[in-house]
């Protein structure tokens, strides 16, 4: 068993419509996975089934072995994830957040202390641990969700549009900060990005649209398969030049069609 | 064991993580000031000079003074639930859910921080209560607060069971605005439930907190010394007898429990 991630014919409905249409997959151990579409593709939908947030409507998926339906917390325990909407407790300090994270992981308080200490250092946020989240910038926020979704030793780290927002140095940090977490660590990053050159330094890229996966290979293979030098261009080769959009996420999408006025859940 | 442990652990990280917000929003904790002030001063003193009480001999302020910790217990409460659908919105839900912290202990923290915070909250109304002229004494506070906890952890469960099933805070205002109305209102906290048509009355029968303000009331009219026929002549009937007050408290451990358990089952979808 060495894929970490294994979705085999995974389908998920709201209604009548359908987010994701029997996709299959699989993402090997330690390597660095690259999940880009455009908007509403299935993206979130699927990332949510992987986190266990989310039940699949068919199919078999699997997180480090582990069922994500029949075996939710070991996928739970297994899994650090970093939205993309910040979901941090503003009204609260760096540290407390992390306090809370490592109490709902059940982490030993040394272990934990040693790990936020240089975990923080590395993202460059030490000195900040006492100020409140609510006095964070866009960027600083990021930096201390990965320190977080980091905090549990995680065997997958998943990664929901981790650049979205930030300006140009934002991202080469954060991407340094992936980098470096590499290369000391036995981690599976998985991402999605809207940036299609920060998918150059994935190992293997899937484009899913509408629903299915149309594209999957390295970005060298998906280049040449598609006869372009860059991500880009494969992308917008891959799934078309209409666009899409942009104001909800796939799973939003959803839920207004459906929902639209509704108060219960 | 290791189970168990996890589960109190869970439970644990939830309700401090809410003590810890309530402690950290001063204007949360002033304004939970104003109102207890507002009641027993305006109303409390306001209205007992233009109402009299079908029963004589009992100060409307005195009548009042229970209703109020009981109103003032159910908004908090609901207000603490509402804490859940902020959550959904500004994202922090989504990082309880993806844990593996047990979904019920998620559930059984959310009720207890809500009760927690709803209790402290109404500490105020105790203590300044002389201000309306109400005699209050330790022994008294002491003897309210078992069924003040019993109030709070029934309606934090009845919140939580609704917020954890609301789509959005705009959803959530409506709701409780439906729900905390009659609660209220049929509960005796205002007007003694007796003499009513028959469908009022079995609505106030059904109602948990009926049971929690006649307990609130039967202990605080005694304290301030008034005969027994005459406090009874409020409390709420069952067959033509007076309701007894283990009776009272039974039936109020059992809507915990049921209200409890239904709470639990919040987040497992």
């Amino acid at each position: 068993m060495t894929d970490i991630v294994s979705v085999q014919n995974l389908t998920k409905k709201y209604k009548d419509f359908t987010a994701v249409n029997g996709i299959s997959f699989s993402v090997e151990r330690g390597e660095f996975f690259g999940f880009v579409g455009p908007n509403g593709a299935g993206k979130t939908t699927t990332i949510s089934i992987l986190a266990t947030l989310l039940a699949p409507t068919n199919g078999d998926v699997k997180v480090a072995g582990y069922n994500v339906v029949s075996q939710k917390n070991a996928v739970r325990s297994s899994i650090g994830i970093i939205f993309q909407d910040p979901a941090l407790d503003l009204e609260l300090t760096a540290w407390e957040n992390l306090d809370l994270h490592s109490r709902l992981y059940n982490l030993d308080k040394g272990v934990f202390r040693k790990r936020a200490n240089e975990l923080l250092a590395l993202v460059e946020l030490s000195d900040r641990r006492n100020s409140p989240v609510r006095t964070f910038s866009g960027g600083m926020k990021r930096r201390l969700e990965i320190v977080r979704g980091l905090l549990h030793y995680p065997k997958l780290l998943i990664l929901d549009e981790p650049t979205i927002g930030l300006d140009p140095q934002t991202r080469a940090l954060i991407w340094r900060y992936l980098k470096q977490i590499r290369e000391t660590e036995e981690i599976t990053v998985f991402l999605t990005t809207h940036y299609l050159p920060e998918t150059e330094q994935c190992d293997h890229v899937a484009i899913i649209d509408r629903g299915s996966i149309i594209a999957y290979g390295t970005p060298e293979e998906l280049k040449q398969k598609f006869g372009h030098d860059s991500m880009d261009a494969v992308f917008i080769e891959a799934t078309g030049h209409g666009i899409r959009d942009e104001e909800l996420s796939d799973e939003d999408q959803a839920r207004v069609r459906h929902k639209q006025g509704q108060v219960w859940r | 064991m290791a189970n168990v442990n996890q589960f109190i652990k869970s439970v644990w990280v939830i309700w401090y993580r809410d003590l810890l917000r309530f402690w950290r929003n001063k204007v949360r904790l002033i304004g939970g000031l104003a109102f207890p002030i507002l009641w027993l001063l305006i109303f409390g003193v306001g209205l007992s000079s233009s109402l009299t009480l079908p029963v004589p001999g009992i100060r409307f302020v005195d009548f009042l003074f229970p209703g109020v910790i009981a109103q003032f217990l159910i908004f908090m409460s609901m207000f603490g639930a509402i804490s859940i659908l902020q959550d959904r919105e500004f994202g922090f839900l989504k990082e309880i859910l993806v844990s593996p912290a047990p979904r019920s202990a998620i559930a059984l923290g959310k009720v207890l921080g809500g009760a927690s915070i709803a209790l402290i909250q109404a500490m105020p109304i105790i203590i300044l209560a002389p201000l309306a002229g109400i005699h209050i004494s330790f022994d008294l506070a002491g003897n309210l607060l078992p069924p003040m906890i019993l109030l709070a952890v029934i309606l934090s469960a009845i919140g939580v069971a609704i917020t954890s099933r609301l789509k959005s805070l705009d959803a959530g205002q409506y709701v409780f605005q439906f729900i905390t109305f009659p609660l209220v209102m049929l509960s005796g906290a205002f007007f003694p439930l007796r003499d009513l048509p028959t469908w009022l009355d079995i609505l106030t029968k059904i109602n948990p907190l009926s049971y929690g303000v006649d307990l609130l009331r039967r202990i605080a009219l005694d304290y301030a010394g008034m005969p027994r026929e005459v406090i009874t002549a409020l409390s709420p009937t069952i067959n033509g007898h007076v309701v007894a007050l283990s009776t009272e408290y039974a039936v109020m451990i059992i809507f915990g429990v049921i209200l409890f358990v239904f709470a639990s089952r919040s987040f497992n979808q």
